[in-house]
């Protein structure tokens, strides 16, 4: 499957999705969560990198993560993120919505195809 | 909240250890480490655009954009000083004349007069009570009505009383004549003031132990004693009693009524003397009990509403006190009701107290409407000058928004400047106020709630005259602009223009019409009998009022000073009469005999003694006046004038009408003679006059009238003299000529009316300024059309003639809208204000003449400049 190139996808609150997504799965830094999204994804999503620290700007600001300095696995000087308790309400929430948002438009989709 | 404010070079951290973790990704997947980097910095993209957005989501962006628009706006201004300080100079005037109007209402209004805790949980309660037309206020309370609501309404904590008396004090020297508070123990306990020196008396003292003290006002203290530190203990005659003076008032102490200050005959109390010490007020030897010496109703009264109580609950419990004193007095009080004014404003509701503010803002916010127009007219001017300066700006990147939240930055600083300077004007304004119109004796502060108003105001103005400018500017065709410098969307841009100056013509034309009524009725020329007076004619004013003198004794008294002053060499002519000439004289129930049912005329009275006629120049039209023998026995006869005349009886003759005068103890008078209106200086219609022999009732406060052979002015120490010496313990209130006690009648008046010309010409100048700024532009503008013209031949007077037109047509708008705008404000300022006078048409004719050569004059310029229009350099040029 060809990655959908990041210019078209990932609109802004899709991103944060995925962004929470990623955290849900334990304390990254910016990189790893790029990183964490391709591979979750299975290649098919990458993030912009440049758009990536604004959005968790954003989510650390909403108290949706929070973030401390740290070390990496190969020893360079990182800013770690992990995911707040209102974080995870917050993924879940989005989860729900995108869910009922998605199945609305397979079904718009498929009523257009027949 | 465990989020931070993360710094910028932490942001910077953060991206290049990301940079770090990318590079070494791809490192390990085959890059050579330079390769890895610049890739790393790709995928990344661009920094910046990630900075600022990281900005943006900090919040700060807007800050720091604001920063740069104040530092570009000051540049700006720099680059242009004298349009900046103009601009300044005019919006510092049209703030500083709002600011001081809105300290004024601040100070009556708003804040704690001098001495004063918390005036709003003060309440004035009045009194009012049913008439034959309907409900009318009650008046003050008398000393029985006040221990009636002394007690019995416990959502007060206190309760006060006070009156205004004017007592006769010696402080060792001559009696003086001062201004006077006859107040409740209460008093400075209710009101919360605290004493500058000594102590104050209290609800809890013994009352006997009240008995011959007094407090003395700050001023008194200094002015009259010194200012003497052991001034508790110390003693001051009033009357023919020694006082003991207790304690002194604080600096600009004035109770409750700012309205009686401002007043040149009440003035600020300067004495303060408790109820149960009344009754040694009296000149005689004090044996009278105290409801004999305030036998009348001269109480006011006002209470502090308890803690954790309502104005409503007060209200019905002073409901309560008002239905017992309906029952006490069925006849004077019938049906009494109590009204609150919470906070003591003077005002009884809301309604009335916004009519008042926004009357007394009128006139200013006129004045800054039109430095608004002015300056708006001005900032279009310029934009045009700048048009490529903001072309290229716009052409750069920033938003039209940016540029226009820029351009708005820059009026807003110059806003902000002449509220600076406006706070200024306005301080010196209020002061040069205090020292020569109102004698306040306290400055008008000007607070931070003033300071909050004039810093909204010109931010506000800032908007007001900044606003279409900076949206005009920043509407401009990029390429034309750039091109050739020249504007687009020239001819709605001059639309806009021309609408600033209408508005401005309006508004000045406006404000001199308002001013002309207000100057008209200060100038009501002199009558010719009191012309006659002029120079030669003095009032002395006495007042025995709880000096102690019953009405015989009283009678006497003002039949000596009556002799001795009409005895005096110089003196051709001696008469008295309870009021001063210019005064409202006291209203009296007139009616013809045998129409008892029918509601009695009110006109004013005149009860006169001795030849008060001939001291006033009082000549009869008709008939004739009085004889020696009808002044000295009960009235029988009256004189009526014009208007009264006519009230009466229509077109029909006076003459010989009998009259039936008050309603307890009538008289009935025949109609003598009829004698011209009286020349009237206050807001008021001329209103009727009654003259009748003034033996029907006594009245302690008596004017004589003198009438001089030579100049009146050098008699004025003998007169004092000789009316002194008539009984030492008797204070002469004051003795004046004439036109001095005229002048006062009118100086408010004609000090606003000359204030609002001086306000309408300055108007009138920044109209005739923006109308110049306006052709002078519309004339550079057309620049390539009357070269054109002129190359096919148009003489000078044409283009002359062209510009000219121009200026007539806005001026000529100017008039018709500042016409309607003039009668619309004459018309509201005739309903708040009794007596005005219509909008003379040939005042309003002569002024709009003026404004049309104002308008012309302003085009002369312009017009010159159309003419000598080279039309070779102008067709080049384009």
């Amino acid at each position: 499957m060809p990655a959908v190139s990041h210019t078209d996808a990932l609109l802004r609150g899709s991103l944060d999705l995925l962004v929470l997504k990623a955290l849900s799965l334990g304390p990254a830094h910016g990189w790893g969560i790029g990183q964490r999204i391709l591979a979750i994804s299975k290649d098919a999503l990458s993030a912009n990198q440049g758009s990536l620290y604004p959005a968790l700007q954003r989510l650390e600001h909403q108290g949706l993560v929070q973030s401390g300095w740290g070390d990496s696995d190969n020893n360079r000087r990182a800013r770690f993120y992990k995911l707040t308790a209102s974080g995870r309400a917050g993924l879940r929430a989005e989860v729900d919505s995108w869910r009922r948002f998605a199945a609305a438009i397979e079904v718009a989709l498929a009523a257009s195809a027949a | 909240m465990r989020f931070r404010r993360r710094s910028d070079q932490d942001f910077a951290a953060e991206v290049e250890s990301h940079l770090e973790l990318e590079t070494d990704r791809l490192i390990a997947a085959g890059m050579s480490p330079a390769a890895a980097r610049d890739a790393a910095a790709r995928a990344f993209g661009n920094r910046t655009a990630a900075r600022e957005r990281f900005h943006e989501s900090r919040g700060l962006l807007l800050l720091e954009q604001l920063m740069q628009d104040v530092r570009y706006a000051v540049r700006a201004i720099r680059r242009a000083p004298g349009f900046a300080l103009i601009a300044i100079a005019i919006l510092a005037i049209g703030i500083s004349v709002n600011t001081a109007a809105f300290s004024v209402i601040n100070t009556i209004m708003f804040r704690n007069f001098p001495g004063v805790v918390e005036r709003g949980r003060l309440a004035g309660i009045e009194i009012s009570r049913e008439t034959e037309w309907g409900r009318a206020s009650g008046g003050p309370a008398s000393l029985a009505e006040w221990e009636l609501f002394r007690t019995g309404m416990p959502a007060f904590s206190g309760i006060a009383a006070y009156g205004n008396l004017q007592l006769s004090v010696a402080a060792g020297g001559e009696p003086l004549a001062v201004r006077a508070n006859l107040v409740s123990p209460s008093f400075f306990e209710v009101l919360g003031t605290r004493p500058a020196a000594g102590r104050f008396f209290s609800a809890s003292d013994d009352p006997r132990m009240l008995e011959l003290t007094a407090v003395i006002s700050h001023r008194f203290w200094q002015r009259s004693l010194e200012g003497r530190s052991d001034i508790a203990g110390h003693s001051v005659t009033i009357g023919t009693h020694s006082f003991t003076i207790v304690g002194v008032a604080p600096q600009g102490f004035f109770g409750l009524s700012p309205g009686e200050i401002v007043d040149p005959d009440i003035g600020a109390p300067e004495l303060f003397v408790p109820l149960p010490a009344a009754r040694f007020l009296r000149a005689d030897s004090g044996v009278a009990d105290l409801a004999a010496v305030l036998d009348d109703r001269r109480l006011r009264l006002f209470g502090r509403l308890a803690p954790g109580a309502s104005f409503a609950q007060a209200l019905r419990q002073a409901n309560a006190a008002a239905a017992r004193l309906a029952a006490v007095d069925p006849v004077q009080r019938r049906n009494a009701a109590a009204t609150l004014d919470p906070g003591v404003s003077g005002t009884r509701n809301a309604a009335e107290a916004i009519q008042g503010a926004l009357f007394v803002m009128l006139v200013p916010a006129i004045i800054l409407l039109v430095a608004c127009a002015n300056l708006a007219n001005q900032l279009l001017a310029r934009a045009i000058e700048r048009g490529r300066e903001i072309a290229v700006r716009l052409s750069l990147g920033p938003t039209r928004g940016r540029v226009a939240r820029q351009l708005l930055v820059e009026t807003a600083l110059l806003a902000i400047a002449a509220g600076l300077l406006g706070v200024l004007l306005a301080w010196w304004l209020l002061d040069a106020l205090r020292v020569w119109v109102l004698p306040i004796p306290f400055r008008i502060p000007i607070d931070l709630r003033v300071l909050g108003f004039t810093l909204g105001l010109a931010l506000l103005t800032a908007l007001g005259f900044g606003l279409a400018p900076a949206l005009r500017a920043t509407r401009t065709d990029l390429n034309r602009a750039l091109k050739d410098g020249s504007p687009g969307s020239g001819q709605r841009r001059s639309r806009l223009r021309s609408a600033l100056v209408v508005v401005q013509i309006a508004a000045s034309l406006g404000l001199l019409a308002v001013s002309r009524v207000f100057v008209t009725a200060a100038e009501r020329p002199p009558s010719a009998s009191l012309d006659e007076l002029a120079g030669h004619s003095l009032l002395v004013s006495v007042n025995l009022d709880l000096l102690g003198f019953d009405s015989t004794a009283g009678r006497a008294y003002q039949r000596e000073l009556l002799a001795r002053l009409g005895s005096l060499p110089g003196v051709t002519a001696a008469g008295t009469a309870p009021y001063a000439m210019f005064d409202m004289f006291g209203e009296e129930a007139i009616r013809e005999p045998g129409q008892d049912t029918r509601n009695p005329h009110y006109i004013d009275l005149a009860e006169i003694g001795g030849a008060w006629l001939e001291a006033t120049n009082t000549r009869p039209l008709r008939g004739r006046l009085f004889t020696a023998a009808e002044l000295a026995a009960r009235p029988s006869v009256a004189l009526v004038d014009e208007v009264a005349g006519r009230e009466l009886w229509g077109a029909a003759d006076p003459m010989g009408h009998v009259l039936r005068i008050g309603d307890s103890t009538p008289s009935l008078v025949t109609v003598v003679g009829v004698i011209p209106t009286r020349q009237e200086v206050s807001f008021r219609q001329p209103e009727g006059l009654v003259v009748i022999p003034g033996t029907r009732r006594y009245s302690p406060h008596t004017y004589v009238y003198l009438r001089t052979a030579g100049p009146a002015e050098p008699l004025l120490p003998t007169v004092r003299q000789a009316a002194q010496g008539v009984d030492s313990r008797v204070p002469i209130l004051w003795v004046r000529t004439l036109e001095s006690v005229g002048a006062e009648a009118v100086g408010s008046l004609s000090l606003l009316a000359s204030g609002l010309a001086g306000l309408g010409a300055v108007a009138l100048g920044l109209a005739a300024l923006g109308l110049f700024g306006v052709l002078a532009f519309l004339v550079a503008q057309r620049r390539y059309e009357i070269g054109i013209r002129t190359a096919l031949g148009a003489r000078p007077a044409d283009l002359t003639w062209m510009v000219l037109k121009q200026a007539l047509r806005l001026g000529g708008a100017g008039v018709v809208v500042g016409a309607l705008l003039a009668l619309a404000a004459v018309t509201l300022l005739r309903a708040i204000i009794h007596g005005l006078h219509p909008l003379e048409l040939g005042v309003f004719a002569a002024t709009a003449l003026i404004m049309l050569l104002v308008a012309a004059l302003a085009s002369a310029v312009p017009a010159r400049r159309a003419a000598s229009v080279d039309p070779m350099e102008a067709l080049r040029a384009e």
